[in-house]
């Protein structure tokens, strides 16, 4: 998943994104609403975590201006401010969920699956999908109930299309997907995933359309 | 230090000032009658008595011109005819020996002083002139009941215009009065709805220029105190921000430093010191509470819906519990609107909530209803508890058992919050109809509806 991280506080926000990191996660981290802003009016991301008090504003305001503009991207609040108010106002504005500091990193992350299962409608974090099984929350794959080893990037690759099941991802999207923000793309490596993914999981799973992207056939 | 003396018991304002103009008006008046009275007397005395001696004069003329006493007759048949007996006079005329000459035909011989000399005195209920011209000597008796009767009917006249004037006197004392204490009534009661969430300048509407600078000054100690209870509560606010972010920077790195450890012995190490911030973060989170609490969190001036406080509230139980035979959960049914805060309430569930979670233990779910309106009833399985125990959980620091996790702040908290928003907290154990167990019954002053 690409997760923007919007903390103004260095010292936490390095251990959460490395944590996330850790899980395969493509963590971009912005200390201020501006550049956050940008980010967000450049790439898609699958969940944003949004601190509230920020240099240059209210991560609140930030928010309603995120949902003004129709996006639907799951926003999950980080913040120390434990007022039930606070958490009402912020999930009235659109928030999909309401973490306050401190937090267990372990908890953070179920969060973030939480909210991008509910947001793509899926109820569990297990998957069945032809003879594949997987398991989101433990970003594991069995195939006919032998285990599959995927590297990070084809995880992130083959969740990305999962979340968008049936329907065409263009190769762009893709490549944000799998690639942190001034990665060095080499070409056809997104093909080379897409290749090495068919091998392990099923050839007629990937279809490709010429000039439009990729999509995952259940 | 010196204890400034308080009075004991407060005095009317309108009584003091009624009584302050009516005893004065009401002696006034006294002492007006008073004089009054002797002036009309004196007066009187003074009018009466000239007319008796122009009558013994007259008398004396006639009797000196008329020795055969004729003209004495007429004047006798005048009285006669004119008069009440009590009225009429009596007179004698003696000569110079003292010798009785003449008298009126009813006059009585005990009014007659001895003495010839001319006077006028007072005697036996008469006023008595005696008046000597060329060796006669004539006294006139006139009863005094006429007069007196007169000077009866003056001062009467007079006190029943005192009356009058007293009784409008009273009429517009008693309304000036109750107009300066009604003011001063609701300026009291102004006052009296001042509390920590209302220290809004005072209603000076109709008030009096002389307690201005009282009401100035009270002004000026509500604004600093509401100033005081501000920064208190923006330092529980920001106390929560600068507290937190530390402990969530803490904690952190020791979670990825775990991860990263693969010796067993250092990362034993680790859990020690991610265990003690977990615990100092449920303190500090107490003590954060603790804090709004003592800044008189309970209780805001506006009423609102606080059902979506309740229902959040529940949401994050069921986040924390997923599983339905640990947990029940019967959900708020319609809207409540109620004046208590939604972070005191928000406080106060979470307590209870934690509490039945850390407490049960038994086979029983943690039960939590809030279906019927303006009540949340908690229940959780545990062992009983005996009454004092039940008494002892409310005082701050008391825990369950002096093993458990807790600080034995919780409930002190959810009791203070309770005092301060008008909910009260009903605690049972064990739970209806049942030998174990806990329930907690909290029921919010508020109303369903719009």
């Amino acid at each position: 998943m690409r997760i923007l991280l919007i903390e103004d506080e260095a010292a936490l926000a390095r251990p959460l994104a490395e944590h996330l990191e850790a899980d395969h996660h493509i963590v971009e981290w912005f200390t201020t609403l501006e550049e956050a802003d940008s980010a967000t009016r450049t790439l898609d991301y699958d969940v944003v975590l949004l601190d509230l008090q920020l240099p240059d504003g209210d991560g609140l305001a930030f928010l309603s201006a995120l949902r003004d503009r129709q996006m639907r991207t799951p926003v999950v609040i980080l913040t120390a401010r434990d007022k039930i108010s606070d958490r009402i106002d912020g999930l009235n504005r659109g928030a999909d969920d309401y973490v306050i500091k401190p937090f267990d990193l372990d908890e953070v992350k179920a969060r973030i699956h939480t909210v991008c299962r509910r947001s793509a409608d899926q109820l569990t974090q297990i998957v069945q999908l032809r003879d594949l099984t997987l398991d989101l929350t433990h970003q594991t794959v069995t195939r006919a109930g032998t285990p599959v080893r995927l590297t990070a990037k084809e995880w992130t690759l083959l969740e990305a299309l999962l979340r968008r099941k049936s329907t065409i991802v263009s190769k762009d999207a893709l490549e944000t997907a799998i690639y942190a923000y001034g990665d060095e793309v080499e070409s056809n490596a997104l093909e080379a995933h897409i290749s090495r993914l068919r091998a392990k999981l099923g050839r007629d799973l990937i279809v490709t359309h010429r000039g439009m992207g990729y999509a995952l056939v259940p | 230090m010196s204890v400034p003396s308080v009075s004991q018991r407060p005095v009317s304002l309108f009584r003091d000032l009624l009584k302050s103009l009516l005893v004065p008006g009401l002696l006034a008046a006294a002492v007006g009658l008073i004089i009054v009275h002797n002036l009309v007397e004196a007066e009187y005395d003074e009018m009466q008595d000239i007319g008796l001696h122009a009558k013994a004069e007259l008398l004396l003329e006639i009797y000196q011109a008329n020795r055969n006493g004729a003209g004495l007759d007429n004047l006798t048949v005048f009285e006669a005819q004119t008069m009440e007996p009590d009225e009429r006079s009596s007179y004698w005329f003696r000569d110079a020996s003292g010798q009785i000459t003449a008298q009126s035909r009813d006059a009585d011989r005990a009014l007659l002083p001895d003495s010839l000399q001319d006077n006028i005195i007072t005697a036996q209920d008469r006023r008595i002139l005696t008046l000597t011209r060329g060796g006669d000597t004539v006294t006139v008796a006139i009863p005094m009941a006429e007069r007196n009767g007169a000077i009866r009917d003056v001062v009467l006249g007079t006190l029943l215009g005192f009356v009058v004037l007293g009784l409008l006197f009273g009429i517009i004392a008693r309304r000036a009065a109750r107009r300066a204490s009604g003011v001063i009534a609701a300026l009291s009661q102004n006052i009296a709805q001042k509390d920590e969430h209302n220290l809004t300048p005072i209603d000076r509407a109709n008030s009096f220029t002389e307690i201005a600078p009282a009401v100035d000054r009270l002004d000026t100690l509500m604004a600093r105190l509401d100033a005081a209870l501000a920064a208190e509560r923006a330092f529980a606010t920001n106390a929560a921000h600068e507290l937190r972010t530390p402990v969530a920077i803490s904690l952190a790195h020791v979670q990825r430093l775990k991860a990263r450890l693969s010796d067993s012995a250092q990362t034993a190490s680790a859990t020690e010191i991610e265990q003690g911030l977990k615990r100092l973060i449920r303190l500090i989170e107490r003590l954060l509470q603790m804090s709004r609490a003592q800044s008189g969190l309970g209780i805001n001036t506006k009423r609102s819906d606080i059902t979506p406080v309740i229902s959040l509230m529940l949401r994050e139980l069921r986040a924390r519990v997923p599983q339905e035979e640990r947990l029940v959960i019967h959900p708020p049914k319609g809207p409540l609107h109620s004046k208590v805060d939604p972070d005191a309430l928000g406080i106060i569930l979470g307590n209870l909530f934690d509490n039945a979670l850390k407490y049960a233990d038994g086979p029983l779910p943690v039960e939590v209803d809030a279906s019927q309106p303006g009540v949340v009833t908690v229940s959780n399985d545990c062992a009983a508890l005996s009454a004092a125990d039940l008494d002892a959980i409310k005082t701050r620091f008391v825990r369950k058992s002096p093993l458990s996790e807790g600080f034995g702040l919780g409930l002190s908290i959810v009791q203070a919050l309770c005092t301060q928003s008008g909910c009260t907290l009903d605690i049972r154990s064990p739970r209806a109809g049942q030998t174990r167990g806990f329930t907690a019954t909290l029921t919010i002053p508020g109303d369903g509806g719009n």
